[in-house]
């Protein structure tokens, strides 16, 4: 026991050094904020912030090439603000702010897919824009607002730039087209029928492919037969809706697309397996989204990019919905220079900034007005996309999208395998009852 | 002649005068009583030669007499009694007076010697000038030589005795230290360091270890006060001192208890951050810990202070510092060694372990990621909450559970015994080609396992796999399907049929056998190998059988070396993460279960799914199964180890 204390003591010196170093220079969390930008700083006539004189910038986005061009591109409209960049996966970047925002040591402007703002505002890492929210109105596709309008403190408001949009949409490779003679499908019941026909299961050729448990990519079964996502708000956690009518027609139509068309099990038809199958010529047409469109180039696919086929529902063709996802950019609520920092973000969403994004990303800017972005008006990939964005749906802010995605995604392939027999309608209440259950756990 | 002989001189003197007295006091009570009852004895004689009449007479004479006598005999020992105490008295006096004397003679003493000390030195550095100048001086450098070595001489012998009269000043200074030292003295010293740390050490004339221990006092005073805002508060920065503002000692303890009160504000013109419970709960553990290594510190600094006295009083010597640090090097180089190692594991390993293990007694997760509260036992109480409706969690914590127990053990036995079976027939001689099989076998070994296992996971791919194209082609799919193994689609749903569940364990039981069983097959080959072949020829002189010899030689020496690896891999079985994210990721779905657990989900894949929901992470149930799995795979794993043979017997080695 002595020997042991004895021990601590030296220990403890070893201690001291750390320890007499953190007395000395704890850094304490700025006592408060201010957003309320100097009024004089609001530049009327030009529509801008005006930067706080010395203000620096730190910003987190995904790619090195993209932060580089779009630094230089900013600083020519202001150059008297310095911009420092740091690459995080975009996904990433909201965890992270949680950790590194109250210790000083985050971003002030960073990059993260819309689905993360109702946790952002929950953790408060993300601030309102301010004066730009009328701007953003203006000039920003409506669906791609509403995904950054959120409710806090029971006050609707606009808390960051869209600045990329995407949506699923039909992939479908003339190629294969040609050899089959068949003209491009606008309705669901050709691409069934034709399946059904072409399909040539032990050589693992399918019409049609999907990635049948993800719940993102069969957003639009549901909506094509009235399905409403937590209400017609959109908003309302109470209204999950999967034992709904609706729902339940939709995970009919999705186990007769099965049995019709693709008899395979969820747990093999994985977003990976039909992308492969796409791209060796095994699937004419399957749902994916504009972030794949590089890798089908590069692999010399002849293909072409258009809107989901309209389904017929109740003898009447219903054009389906997706969700509209957006990449924003948020400005952090622990930034010292607030002024500055909208001024960036706002940048991004702009023109010049979507400008430098889609010559170096390719992704689809938000602008209503996108004509004046050279070269998308001549993107035959994206005009699909942008078809189908018209018909997207904003993807819910709230944070009981988390159950939404695993328990919806468990719901289609419950309906698409009907394990021991289960009806469509059961996997709609069990699903119904899975989300209940685990949003009670977490009261 | 020092003060201490005199001293103990004289208490010797004065024990010995005590026992004298002590003898006289006993000598006189002996004398008394035998006066006593020879005066009884006398008194009965009397009695006995007296009549009747006059009995009454005698016996009242007879008493006052004894009462006379007594009271005599006690007066007189009283006084003696007296005498001696006033002697004893005078004695101590006398030894305390000449002890004052001493004392001053030594201090005298002392101060002679220091003067002395000082001319020596003196004469030391007259001596080195001295001899610098007749060097210089000298004709050549072989007389240079000769003086020098003629002065370092004188020097040597100088240093000598300053050496020595130091000696003497240091021991004449402790024999008066020893003149104060009292029975008392321990507790009165361990007092002292009770409030003053160090303080006792110091009196104790161990100024060093002293001053460290007060070190430690106000090191640990400063951190608190120069963590905190004490001095803003003092000198009017900020006029109200919130427990905020405190150092990271009582802040760390009061956001421990409270985990935090204080909401963010936010609104449209500013944002004020609110407390972090999750910041405050590891800020908190690590001023607990730092805490209690001081109160270590502070306690052991009173035990020393007594015991020092103690042992002092014992040998009649001080311990120097150096000594001290010495016997402390010596003693224990062991702990010193590992010290390193410690640190790095109280703050990477102990620290994050009590925090996960603190996690399970609040509510963090869900909504509450910037505040959360104490629960108790609520969320141990949420996995009791069986089987309500059938799909509640408790029912699939117990159904995973008992999965992951099948799981552990199938996929343990069955790759340690595939691994033997291996290993066996590889290691007869009458298989062709040894060398090749077993390099063959080896090679999933080279490959990193999460490849392995999601290039596996895409060839049991029900539909596009390789496994089910071959056996399509081979025309086997309509044997499987008059069998009942195939799904409604006509083929093996390998790992997604979620009618079947047990085919998707079956096969994961499979695909880790295939990972598995080479290591078994290479440490049992090289265990069969270390077999000393003489037993073999031994037993095949006393005519065993080839199957004698497997199972009475080969087998027992093989299960005996590999037991305890038979443990450990259970263990990692019950956490194999890696092998059922990868490969199936919990799939196929179960219709039966809550919170997203999957047929072939084990505790932690569970867990893991749990934990990284990025919307609505639940880290306080996370944290419930993972005290949950360590405390069955901790206990399991501790009473076996403790009872394999091997691991009882590692020092015969």
């Amino acid at each position: 026991m002595k020997k042991f204390i004895s021990f601590l003591i030296i220990f403890t010196f070893v201690l001291v050094l750390p320890a007499c170093k953190r007395a000395g220079v704890t850094t304490t969390v700025e006592p408060y904020y201010k957003w309320n930008v100097d009024p004089g700083q609001w530049d009327a006539q030009i529509g801008e912030y005006r930067p706080e004189t010395g203000a620096t910038l730190k910003l987190w986005v995904d790619n090195a090439t993209w932060a580089e061009a779009l630094i230089t591109e900013y600083n020519k409209y202001f150059p008297e603000v310095p911009v420092d960049y740091e690459v995080v996966g975009s996904v990433d970047t909201r965890g992270k702010m949680e950790l590194d925002g109250p210790a000083g040591l985050g971003a002030d402007v960073f990059v993260m897919p819309h689905d993360h703002i109702g946790q952002a505002l929950r953790t408060n890492v993300i601030g309102p824009i301010g004066q730009y929210e009328d701007l953003v109105k203006d000039r920003i596709i409506t669906t791609s607002v509403q995904t950054v309008t959120a409710t806090k403190d029971g006050e609707e408001k606009v808390y960051a730039f869209p600045i990329s949009g995407e949506s699923l949409a039909m992939f479908y490779n003339k190629d294969v087209l040609a050899s089959y003679n068949e003209e491009v499908a606008t309705t669901w019941e050709e691409i069934i029928a034709q399946a059904g026909s072409y399909a040539d299961v032990p050589n693992n050729f399918f019409w049609v492919g999907l990635d049948v448990g993800n719940a993102y990519d069969m957003h639009f079964i549901g909506t094509a037969h009235g399905f409403e996502l937590f209400g017609p708000t959109h908003k309302d956690p109470d209204e999950v809706n999967f034992n709904s009518p609706e729902m339940i027609s939709g995970l009919e139509w999705h186990r007769a697309l099965r049995l019709q068309a693709l008899d395979v099990e969820s747990g093999s038809l994985s977003g990976d397996n039909i992308k492969a199958a796409f791209e060796n010529g095994q699937m004419a047409y399957i749902i994916d989204g504009p972030w794949d469109i590089q890798r089908y180039k590069d692999a010399g696919l002849n293909f072409g990019v258009m809107k989901i086929p309209t389904i017929n529902v109740n003898g009447e063709d219903v054009q389906p919905y997706t969700f509209a996802g957006n990449q924003l950019a948020a400005v952090s609520t622990f930034t010292k220079y607030p002024a500055a920092a909208r001024t960036l973000a706002n940048f991004m969403a702009n023109v010049p900034g979507a400008q430098v994004m889609y010559d170096i990303t390719g992704k689809l800017p938000t602008l209503t007005d996108t004509t004046a972005i050279v070269g998308l008006g001549d993107d035959p990939y994206l005009k699909g996309v942008i078809d189908q964005m018209q018909y997207s749906q904003p993807m819910p802010t709230i944070p009981e999208m988390g159950y939404f995605w695993t328990y919806a995604g468990t719901m289609y392939g419950n309906a698409w395998n009907a394990p021991e027999g289960i009806t469509p309608q059961q996997a709609a209440q069990k699903a119904e009852s899975d989300y209940n259950e685990a949003r009670n756990l977490n009261q | 002649m020092g003060v201490l002989n005199l001293n103990t001189l004289t208490r010797i003197e004065i024990n010995n005068l005590k026992n004298e007295h002590k003898e006289n006091l006993r000598q006189i009570k002996l004398t008394h009583t035998s006066n006593i009852n020879k005066l009884i004895d006398q008194h009965e004689k009397e009695k006995a030669l007296t009549n009747e009449e006059n009995k009454s007479e005698i016996i009242v004479k007879q008493k006052k007499e004894l009462t006379e006598l007594k009271l005599k005999q006690e007066i007189f020992f009283d006084r003696v009694k007296n005498d001696q105490e006033q002697n004893i008295r005078l004695l101590n006096e006398q030894l305390k007076s000449r002890i004052e004397e001493l004392k001053v003679l030594a201090k005298d003493d002392i101060k002679h010697k220091k003067e002395e000390l000082g001319s020596l030195k003196k004469e030391l550095s007259i001596l080195k000038i001295n001899m610098k100048k007749e060097v210089k001086e000298a004709k050549n450098k072989k007389t240079s030589f000769e003086i020098k070595l003629d002065y370092l001489e004188k020097i040597k012998l100088l240093n000598y005795k300053i050496k020595e009269i130091k000696d003497e000043i240091r021991l004449i200074g402790s024999e008066i230290y020893f003149t104060k030292i009292s029975k008392n003295s321990p507790m009165f010293r361990g007092l002292t360091s009770f409030f003053i740390w160090g303080l006792g050490q110091v009196l104790n004339r161990q100024l060093i270890k002293g001053i460290a221990f007060f070190f430690f006092q106000i090191l640990l005073f400063s951190i608190e006060i120069f963590s905190g805002k004490y001095f803003a508060y003092l000198t009017g920065a900020i006029d109200k001192l919130d427990i905020r503002d405190t150092g990271i000692f009582i802040k760390g303890i009061w956001g421990v208890v409270t985990l935090g009160t204080r909401e963010d504000v936010y609104s449209d013109i500013y944002f004020i951050p609110g407390d972090r419970s999750n910041r405050l709960l590891i800020n908190g553990l690590i001023a607990l810990l730092i805490l209690v290594i001081f109160i270590g510190i502070y306690v052991y600094n009173i035990i020393d202070a007594k015991k020092s006295c103690k042992k002092q009083i014992k040998t009649r010597k001080i311990l120097l510092t150096s000594q001290y640090l010495r016997e402390l090097w010596e003693g224990s180089f062991e702990y010193i060694v590992i010290l390193p190692a410690l640190i790095l594991m109280i703050f990477f390993s102990i620290m994050p372990i009590i925090f996960g293990l603190m996690v399970a007694f609040t509510n963090y997760g869900g909504k509450r990621l910037l505040l959360f509260d104490w629960v108790g036992f609520k969320n141990f109480a949420l996995l009791t909450q069986l089987g309500k409706t059938g799909t509640g969690w408790g029912y699939t914590f117990i159904n995973v559970s008992i999965w992951t127990i099948i799981f552990a053990i199938l996929a343990t036995v069955t790759c340690f015994f595939g691994g033997l079976l291996q290993a066996i027939i590889l290691n007869n001689k009458r298989v062709i080609g040894r060398k090749v099989w077993r390099t063959i076998i080896i090679l999933p070994w080279a490959i990193p396992q999460l490849v392995l296992l999601l290039v596996i996971n895409n060839a049991f791919n029900s539909q596009f796999g390789l496994i089910n194209n071959y056996l399509r082609s081979w025309g086997l799919l309509d044997f499987f399907q008059n069998i009942g193994l195939t799904n409604q689609s006509g083929v093996i749903g390998w790992f997604d049929d979620q009618s079947k569940p047990w085919l998707a364990k079956s096969t994961v039981i499979l695909v880790n056998m295939f990972l598995g069983m080479p290591y078994y097959m290479a440490l049992m080959t090289g265990v069969m190998t270390s077999i000393d072949k003489e037993m073999y020829e031994a037993a095949d002189i006393d005519g065993a059988t080839p199957n004698q010899k497997f199972l009475r030689i080969t087998l027992p020496i093989v299960l005996y070396m590999t037991a305890p690896l038979l443990i450990m891999s259970f263990a990692f079985n019950l956490n194999n993460f890696g092998l059922i994210y990868f490969l199936t990721g919990g799939g196929p779905g179960n219709i039966r279960y809550a919170g997203n657990a999957g047929s072939t989900d084990i505790l932690i894949s569970w867990i893991y799914k749990l934990t990284t929901d990025a919307a609505n992470p639940m880290y306080n149930m996370a944290s419930v199964f993972s005290i949950i799995i360590f405390i069955v795979i901790g206990s399991f794993s501790a009473y076996n180890f403790t009872r394999t043979k091997a691991f009882k017997e590692e020092d015969m080695v």
